[in-house]
């Protein structure tokens, strides 16, 4: 009896079941394999999935979108918005065993700025004027002009270290040598089979990370990268089907994590070719459309509809959107002021991909209700977008990916200038809106801004907004410590592995 | 035979320099730039001007294609548009798991037809010789991505003996390696298989009927060594010609196999670059597929003689 209650005693102080445990592999299973290893060079998103466990990044996003402390411990923001002076950490060390310093973040953004590297980082940071060294410790970064966004744009590949003895000894092999200062560094790339990676001893985060190793497998194919989820071959799967993540709830042994991502999906509708250069035809497609019933049927109830560029994620989210319907007479009465009372026809070019494909189907079910005869050519994803670049489309679908600040998601594309606007739209006061909003620090101000913009964009509807992703991950019971974050990144630092 | 071997050889080489001819202009002629599918919607008209002179393909075709091709006659196929990895490498590096799936899946369709082939056109109209039929209808029809998924899904997720997907290589363990190539191998070998069964079991019909098998079993030779060593070699004839066409279908099948199973295979390799337009990945293996299709032939031609000495090599 005593034995037993000592027993007892003895698991009541062992057991806080969220003890970390070290050691372990994890296999996380890819919608595709990394391009390229160098984040200053990197233009596919899957890319930063790895490079978050291997490069130190100035900043990181909390859970809420924050912009939090990672190599920069603090930061200080001067003279009305053009001066950033960045804290460094201490004591970091890159893998190769060099020391991180001022210098190097120095380095880092003259390599990003040079024309002759034609990074794709360069227009993220182009209202970077110039960076100074101030001490080994304390980093001077002069903007041209107020830019909000700037810090966010650091918690991405642009605020990714990479240690210039590296860059110095491998040169374009660097992109095969990779070193940062994350928590894990490069072990091997058999390209199209596996990356691994293993755990940097030197970490600067003291008793981080806790797996010894990771190893992300490249699985193209959603049903057979689930299949390798269900059996046991992988234990954490990014990229899911929306199709499969009700089954995957109640798949014993999986966990599921479901959250709003940044993501937008919407018809580009040119607002310089006929019919679309007139208004009222634009809004008769806004109210035709009802978002609710293609998030139901093509998304299986996950996401969100959209009315707007900005994602349940982001602070800047007009909550009155929610309220926002469909609206069939009034869709009709726009198609009457536009002077096709009956109707009209157009071509809308979409990806030949089957989610894409089923969500282009219920809405051209919907507008024929409203005498609207849409006709989908589909194309491969390729001709797609240089169809898109060429302005060479009436109307063409295609999401966007987001960005944490809310600039990311809407001036690029409402904007008369925005290098994605590829619709055409002008208007001064969105422009006038979206720059101001880009260069206002003040929170308050700044969400007051955005709801004027997308008030204005659901007026003058230059897109139909259709649908907001939603960020989907699942894993293995006996992965612990995940923070799911609506960026997607699967950041293993905090990652640990139960004992089976 | 090595004059023949000569001049069948020298004789592919007009077909090779119409091949990469053919497969230089099949992907420049399709849509979609190259450089915006690498540096992404954001990119900046400059770093897109950039990209394309760094790779040339600013200049005209005909000169990018004469450039391409002296270097490819010297083995080197250019570098990977996306991860700068030398193509020939890619190639190299990937060539040891299609060549490992193709042979198991040749191993496969063999063990299974020759077998059911000779047995059903020995005992023809018997309840073998019907399921015979039977298997070879279904198994020719059948498609391959579906048969995958079915085996699949009995194999990897209801009885969970095999793996669903994933390559183990040879020399990493041989158990591992057998176990993560049964699966796919029957996913492409059944088709072939069931294709060798017909064409044997009606050669064997054929030769069964000869007036020299009648000999051989008149002079009281058991049948199994009739069946065996009299039909079986004839009858081979057909079934060599049907495998020598079929290994340039078995070579298309790895695509959608490799895909199915994850497998890092050239097919692979391929339709990943072909999506990313990563040409000079698309050239080089489609140019290396064709060679290694008319080497195929050629190996064929040569078993011909073997197999029947009245066919002559020249």
């Amino acid at each position: 009896m005593r034995r037993l209650a000592l027993l007892l005693l003895a698991l009541c102080t062992v057991a806080p079941a969220e003890a970390q445990v070290r050691g372990g592999t994890i296999r996380i299973g890819m919608d595709a394999d990394n391009t390229t290893m160098d984040p200053h060079r990197s233009t596919a998103a899957v890319d930063r999935q790895v490079y978050n466990n291997v490069y130190g990044k100035l900043v990181d996003l909390d859970g809420k979108f924050n912009v939090v402390p990672q190599l920069a411990q603090s930061w200080e923001i001067k003279n009305g918005g053009l001066t950033y002076v960045f804290k460094l950490r201490r004591g970091v060390k890159f893998h190769d065993g060099t020391d991180f310093n001022a210098d190097t973040v120095k380095w880092n953004f003259d390599r990003m700025r040079d024309p002759e590297l034609a990074s794709p980082r360069r227009s993220e940071i182009a209202p970077v004027k110039d960076v100074k060294v101030v001490d080994p410790h304390t980093v001077e970064v002069t903007l041209s002009a107020p830019y909000s966004p700037f810090l966010t744009v650091l918690t991405d590949r642009a605020g990714m270290m990479v240690s210039k003895a590296a860059v110095e000894k491998y040169k374009d092999d660097f992109a095969r040598n990779p070193v940062g200062t994350g928590p894990f560094r490069f072990g091997e790339w058999v390209k199209d089979d596996h990356l691994t990676l293993k755990r940097f001893d030197g970490y600067w985060e003291q008793g981080r990370p806790y797996l010894d190793e990771i190893i992300y497998k490249p699985i193209p194919d959603s049903s057979v990268r689930y299949t390798a989820m269900r059996t046991g071959q992988i234990d954490v799967m990014h990229q899911i089907h929306p199709k499969d993540v009700s089954p995957a709830k109640s798949e014993r042994g999986l966990k599921v994590s479901e959250i709003p991502s940044l993501w937008w999906q919407a018809m580009h509708l040119n607002n310089q070719v006929a019919p679309f250069t007139n208004k009222a035809l634009r809004q008769a497609i806004w109210y035709a459309v009802d978002r609710s019933v293609i998030q139901r049927v093509v998304y299986y109830g996950q996401g969100a509809p959209a009315w707007g560029p900005f994602p349940p994620s982001q602070w800047a989210q007009d909550r009155e959107f929610a309220d926002w319907k469909r609206d069939v007479a009034k869709a009709k009465a726009k198609l009457a002021e536009g002077g096709q009372p009956n109707g009209f026809a157009f071509t809308i070019k979409g990806w030949n991909q089957p989610t894409q494909v089923q969500e282009l189907q219920v809405v051209q079910a919907q507008l024929k209700d409203v005498g609207v005869d849409m006709k989908v050519e589909l194309l491969e994803f390729g001709k797609l977008l240089a169809d898109l670049n060429s302005h060479n489309f009436v109307a063409l679908r295609l999401g966007w990916s987001g960005r944490p600040d809310p600039d990311g998601n809407a001036h690029a594309f409402l904007h008369s200038k925005g290098g994605l606007n590829r619709v055409r739209y002008s208007n001064p006061k969105m422009d006038d809106l979206l720059d101001r909003a880009r260069s206002e620090s003040e929170l308050g101000k700044r969400k007051a801004l955005y709801t004027e913009v997308t008030r204005l964009a659901a007026e003058e509807a230059p897109y139909i907004w259709l649908h907001h992703d939603a960020e989907v991950k699942v894993w293995s019971e006996a992965v612990r410590g995940f923070e799911h974050i609506g960026d997607g990144m699967l950041r293993m630092k905090g990652v640990w592995l139960e004992k089976k | 035979m090595l004059k023949f071997v000569g001049r069948r050889l020298l004789a592919t080489i007009p077909l090779l320099f119409f091949v990469s001819l053919v497969v230089f202009a099949l992907v420049h002629a399709l849509p979609g730039d190259p450089a915006v599918l690498f540096l992404g919607e954001e990119a900046t008209p400059e770093t897109l001007a950039k990209f394309r002179e760094r790779l040339g393909f600013h200049r005209p075709l005909i000169v990018q294609y004469v450039e391409w091709l002296g270097r490819a006659v010297r083995a080197d196929l250019g570098r990977s548009l996306r991860t700068n990895q030398p193509v020939t490498d890619a190639i190299v590096q990937r060539l040891p798991v299609t060549l490992e799936l193709m042979a198991a899946a040749l191993l496969v369709s063999l063990a299974v037809a020759i077998p059911l082939g000779i047995v059903s056109a020995v005992k023809r109209n018997s309840g073998v010789d019907v399921a015979s039929t039977a298997f070879a209808l279904v198994g020719f029809s059948t498609p391959g991505f579906w048969l995958g998924l079915m085996l699949i899904y009995v194999f990897a997720l209801v009885l969970r003996w095999l793996p669903s997907s994933g390559f183990v290589p040879l020399p990493v363990s041989i158990p591992e390696n057998v176990r993560s190539l049964i699966l796919p191998s029957i996913t492409l070998g059944t088709a072939l298989a069931a294709l060798v069964t017909r064409q044997l079991r009606s050669g064997m019909l054929e030769v069964l009927r000869q007036d020299y098998v009648r000999t051989a079993r008149a002079k009281g030779l058991p049948g199994g060594a009739v069946v065996g060593k009299h039909a079986l070699k004839n009858a081979l004839i057909a079934v060599v010609t049907v495998i020598g066409l079929q290994i340039g279908g078995l070579l298309g099948n790895t695509i959608i196999t490799e895909t199915l199973f994850a497998l890092p295979g050239v097919g692979r390799l391929m339709i990943d670059a072909i999506f990313s337009r990563d040409f000079f990945i698309v050239q080089g293996v489609i140019l290396f597929l064709a060679v290694g299709y008319v080497i195929s032939n050629l190996v064929v031609d040569i078993l011909y003689s073997y197999l029947d000495p009245r066919i002559r090599l020249s």
